[in-house]
């Protein structure tokens, strides 16, 4: 009996002494802290290839919207090896891009391609990161021009644009609006950091790196891991994980010979299609 | 008691606070985000083509009565517009040529024949017609009425005017026709004239667009 009283004793001591309670509010506070406070990530997205599909647009539009949803999520590095695309996907990227960082700092690297519509979605980052020799630029854009309306005679329309949607002219006319659009962005994003005039702009000139970055294109040379340090340093945050979201990019064949064109004339039809779109020489 | 719980909930902030400053060393506060204002960005129109061209002056003296006239027809599934017939007119202009355009309701006959011819021609049908009339009026007296010369004249004209409608093509349409001196002012208004001659085609019309 003795031994059972003097434990019952040495822990009621133990239990109302002060360690204890330092011990249990620890315990507690570390629990608590794993549901409160969960470790912060950065995520990474890669545009890869070119932006020609509404799916793969789709692709990086859910993982954008995830990503703004996500309360792990602190900030996003956006890892571009694009040539561009469609210009609607182009812009559909671009203007979720804002929306995101309106939330969450996103940090541009640029690979190895940042061409047109690859640069027009680098632009609506915070921070643009390219290795010295990436390939920046093309700024501009083209139209596949609508077929001449020789419709077949058993065809009927209710209106002369009926098939085509518009005048080879007007779709020239509408190019020109694109391409100050395009301008527009770069100055709106670029600001004082812009050291080209519109002009130079719009020769849709490539450049490398190192170049860019003179001509205030990109904001510093750097790799994904200066671009994962810049996002975390945007977000606030001192230790942070990285979670690299996965996409199926689309085969890189766009090259300026003769067969990828054809390609690209293929998917024209009656009406125009516009394209921030850089064909790449092999 | 209330000292042991202050010291539990201040071992839970210490942890708290610990993974706090563990993870972050501040905020994203997001910079203004700025977009395109995209409402004004508006189609360009199509720039006129400059073009200065260095002719003799005598070209048009050249050209014979009968080639004075040229119709450009924006019809007919003609697959261009006016404005890019720009160069064109003014290289017209340059050698002393003169620009017209014309709607469908306008006289085209008249205009590329001229009042004199279009009224020789005028009675050379009405000859050819009183012509056929003859035997006709032979034919029909057989026949139970007769129609009067008045009410033939009229169908006569009504037949013409139909076949001058049918003639004409529903859109826009362009004559040249020589003049050796063209002013500056005339080259204005040629270009204005283009202009408008554009807004015609790019509105629709009940007709629609022909081209």
């Amino acid at each position: 009996m003795s031994w059972l009283e003097s434990t019952k004793r040495l822990l009621h001591r133990w239990f109302s002494s002060i360690p204890f309670f330092i011990l249990l509010g620890l315990a507690l506070g570390f629990g608590i802290s794993l549901l409160a406070i969960p470790r912060p990530n950065i995520a990474i997205l890669t545009v890869s290839g070119p932006i020609l599909d509404q799916t793969y647009a789709d692709n990086i539009l859910n993982r954008l919207q995830y990503a703004r949803d996500s309360k792990d999520i602190k900030g996003v590095v956006l890892r571009i090896d694009s040539p561009g695309g469609g210009a609607s996907a182009t812009e559909q990227i671009y203007l979720d891009i804002l929306r995101l960082r309106e939330q969450k700092p996103v940090v541009a690297s640029i690979g190895t391609l940042a061409a047109s519509g690859g640069y027009y979605v680098a632009l609506g980052s915070n921070f643009i990161y390219a290795e010295p020799t990436s390939q920046i630029g093309s700024i501009g854009a083209f139209v596949s021009l609508p077929q001449p309306e020789e419709l077949d005679e058993e065809v009927g329309t209710t209106g002369p644009f009926k098939a085509t949607g518009q005048s080879r002219r007007k779709a020239i006319s509408h190019l020109e609006m694109i391409r100050q659009e395009f301008i527009d962005v770069v100055k709106l994003q670029r600001g004082d950091r812009l050291q080209l005039s519109e002009e130079e702009l719009s020769l849709g000139e490539i450049l490398v790196g190192v170049e860019a970055l003179r001509y205030g294109l990109i904001d510093e040379i750097g790799t994904r891991t200066a671009a994962l340090e810049k996002a975390a340093s945007l977000a606030g945050l001192r230790n942070y994980g990285i979670l690299e979201f996965q996409i199926d990019t689309q085969p890189r064949r766009w090259s300026f010979g003769n067969a990828d064109l054809a390609d690209l004339k293929s998917q024209t039809g009656l009406f125009p299609r516009y394209y921030y779109l850089y064909f790449e020489s092999r | 008691m209330i000292k042991r719980i202050v010291i539990v909930i201040v071992g839970i902030i210490v942890v708290l606070l610990g993974r706090g400053f563990f993870f972050y060393s501040g905020f994203y506060t997001p910079s203004p985000t700025e977009i395109t204002e995209y409402e004004e960005i508006a189609v360009p129109p199509a720039p006129l083509a400059e073009f200065a061209d260095k002719v003799s002056e005598n070209v048009s003296a050249n050209i014979s009565e009968e080639e004075r006239s040229i119709l450009i027809d924006l019809a007919h599934e003609n697959n261009f517009e006016v404005e890019e017939l720009n160069v064109l007119m003014l290289r017209l202009v340059s050698r002393g040529f003169k620009v017209k355009f014309f709607k469908a309701e306008d006289k085209l006959k008249k205009e590329l024949l001229g009042e004199e011819e279009e009224v020789e021609e005028e009675a050379a049908e009405e000859e050819e017609i009183e012509q056929k009339e003859e035997p006709l009026e032979e034919e029909e007296a057989e026949q139970e009425e007769e129609p009067s010369e008045e009410m033939n004249k009229e169908e006569a004209d009504k037949e013409k005017e139909e076949e001058e409608e049918e003639e004409l093509p529903p859109d826009v349409f362009i004559i040249v026709s020589p003049q050796k001196e063209f002013s500056d002012e005339d080259k204005k208004t040629i270009t204005s004239l283009s202009r408008v001659a554009a807004s015609y085609c790019s509105s629709p019309t009940p007709l629609g667009r022909a081209r």
